[in-house]
């Protein structure tokens, strides 16, 4: 806050019409600025003495009861009893010692304000409050991101061993490395390399057998996937050559029992295998008595024929 | 063991185990510091990467002769802060359980001490949730960080009149709204800090 904005706000500055935080600025820029706490000091009030002198006559008097209010709230918010100043001052008390002043006004105010007296407790509690924050640590998830975000991929093995072999300690801890792993190969904990050769060799033989035998499943499926259209298609078809042959052998054999009653005269035989054509069609011809043909005596075929008292012909023998 | 100024000026030269040490040796407390702004835990590892990223690309601009933790510590706060005043309405509380967050040490506790710890964690993180940008910086640097008045008015370029005024108005806050969100368990009305 500059003195200008200081200056144009005063009035209501020190008729306590401004809130917090806008108050605070005011107050810290009256503490730290000697001229202005000056202006506002004299702005509101001439000399103290005389504030407090009580007048016979009912104006004066209430003038002087104004200005000793006026006075009082700026006392009260620089050097007074508020609330706000003494648990400033009490959260000042945390860093340093507060002068003989301010503490003599903060011992005279707490003992007599609970408000105070619970930000007071709540100021000295509060390293509690912060020690029980979790400490992080960082994951070396963490610190490889921040490495790959910036500089990219990791020093390479070369790189690295030449860093390492540039400590000196180091190198102490190659050798130690180097030790530990002769004892543990003397001592047979760490298998021989033909061992862990054939091993080796085992695990990639299975692997190269997994990996063929799921690519030929793969490819069967594929291959089920790419044909199926076509395999329908071609059931499909051959659905229909075959009702088509069923239709040709039915055909073949009403021509021939068409053939065998032409040749044998049996014209009743002959009716009812054309009707049994047209029918389906709709255009078979309705049975009655005067409609019927004379049936055809037997043939030497052997096919016989014998006539229903209403005229219905009937047939034996034939290959219907 | 190199300063971190040596350090710096081998990052310069692209000397990639010169970063991963300058790295490793500030990570843990920008973690914490990008935690004591945030309350969560995976924001602040994305908050701290992104402090080494911005880091990690200003190196250049590191004039020699100034100390690099307070050069450091100006752009980590400043990079708190807009991450604060960016995400504060949109940011949620704590939402791991707090038993996460426990190092080694607290986890031999005792469990009615855990549970009193738990309490004040989170009675601690919802009142700073509260503060306004400039409030938490001040508690955050001062009382968990543990700097000096002299080196916040350094790093932030103010009086250290202040930087002590700034202090304690925030710790007030923080304690009203602790005692506020003790006595009535409430949500805590937002009381704007210093601005």
């Amino acid at each position: 806050m500059d003195c200008g904005s200081f200056r144009d706000h005063l009035p209501a500055y020190l008729a306590g019409e401004i809130r917090e935080p806008r108050f605070g600025e005011f107050v810290e820029h009256e503490a730290m600025c000697p001229d202005c706490h000056r202006f506002a000091s004299e702005t509101v009030t001439g000399p103290l003495d005389g504030v407090f002198v009580e007048s016979p006559d009912t104006a004066r008097t209430l003038g002087s009861a104004r200005r000793l209010a006026r006075t009082q709230a700026i006392l009260d918010r620089t050097q007074g009893d508020d609330c706000r100043f003494i648990q400033l001052r009490l959260a000042e008390a945390l860093d340093e010692a507060l002068d003989p002043a301010a503490h003599q006004s903060v011992q005279a105010h707490v003992p007599q304000c609970a408000a105070c007296r619970s930000v007071r407790d709540l100021l000295q509690d509060l390293p509690l409050f912060y020690d029980a924050l979790p400490v992080l640590r960082p994951s070396r998830a963490f610190t490889a991101a921040v490495l790959d975000r910036t500089i990219g991929p990791r020093p390479g093995f070369w790189q690295t061993v030449r860093a390492l072999w540039s400590k000196p300690e180091s190198i102490w801890e190659a050798a130690a490395a180097c030790a530990l792993l002769a004892a543990l190969g003397l001592t047979g904990v760490v298998p021989s390399y033909e061992v862990v050769a054939e091993r080796m060799q085992g695990l990639t033989y299975a692997g190269i057998n997994g990996v063929e035998a799921r690519l030929n499943r793969q490819t069967l499926q594929a291959e089920d996937r790419l044909f199926e259209p076509a395999v329908g298609v071609y059931n499909e078809a051959a659905a229909a050559w075959t009702r088509l042959e069923e239709w040709v052998d039915d055909a073949q054999a009403w021509a021939a029992r068409v053939q065998q009653d032409v040749e044998t005269g049996n014209a009743g035989a002959l009716y009812e295998d054309v009707q049994g054509v047209l029918k389906p069609l709709g255009l078979g011809a309705d049975r009655d008595t005067d409609s019927q043909p004379s049936r055809a005596p037997e043939s030497e075929s052997g096919s016989t024929q014998s006539e229903d008292p209403d005229g219905e012909p009937s047939s034996k023998g034939d290959d219907r | 063991m190199k300063t971190d100024e040596e350090l710096v000026r081998l990052c310069i030269e692209r000397d990639g185990q010169a970063w991963q040490s300058l790295v490793e040796r500030h990570q843990t407390r920008m973690l914490n510091l990008a935690y004591q702004f945030t309350g969560n835990r995976d924001e602040a590892e994305d908050l701290a990467q992104d402090i080494f990223i911005r880091l990690y690309e200003s190196l250049e601009l590191f004039q020699s002769g100034r100390t690099f933790r307070t050069w450091f510590n100006s752009l980590a706060r400043n990079l708190c802060i807009d991450h604060y005043r960016r995400r504060r309405k949109d940011r949620a509380l704590v939402d791991k359980p707090v038993e996460e967050f426990y190092d080694l040490e607290s986890s031999s506790e005792p469990p009615e001490r855990r549970t009193e710890n738990r309490s004040r964690q989170e009675l601690l993180l919802k009142a700073l949730d509260t503060l306004g940008a400039t409030s938490r910086e001040a508690i955050v640097m001062k009382d968990l960080q543990g700097m000096s008045h002299e080196e916040m008015a350094e790093l932030l370029a103010i009086p250290i009149g202040t930087i002590k005024s700034r202090v304690s108005r925030a710790r007030v806050e923080l304690a009203r709204v602790i005692a506020r969100l003790e006595k009535g368990g409430l949500r805590p009305q937002v009381e704007h800090g210093l601005w």
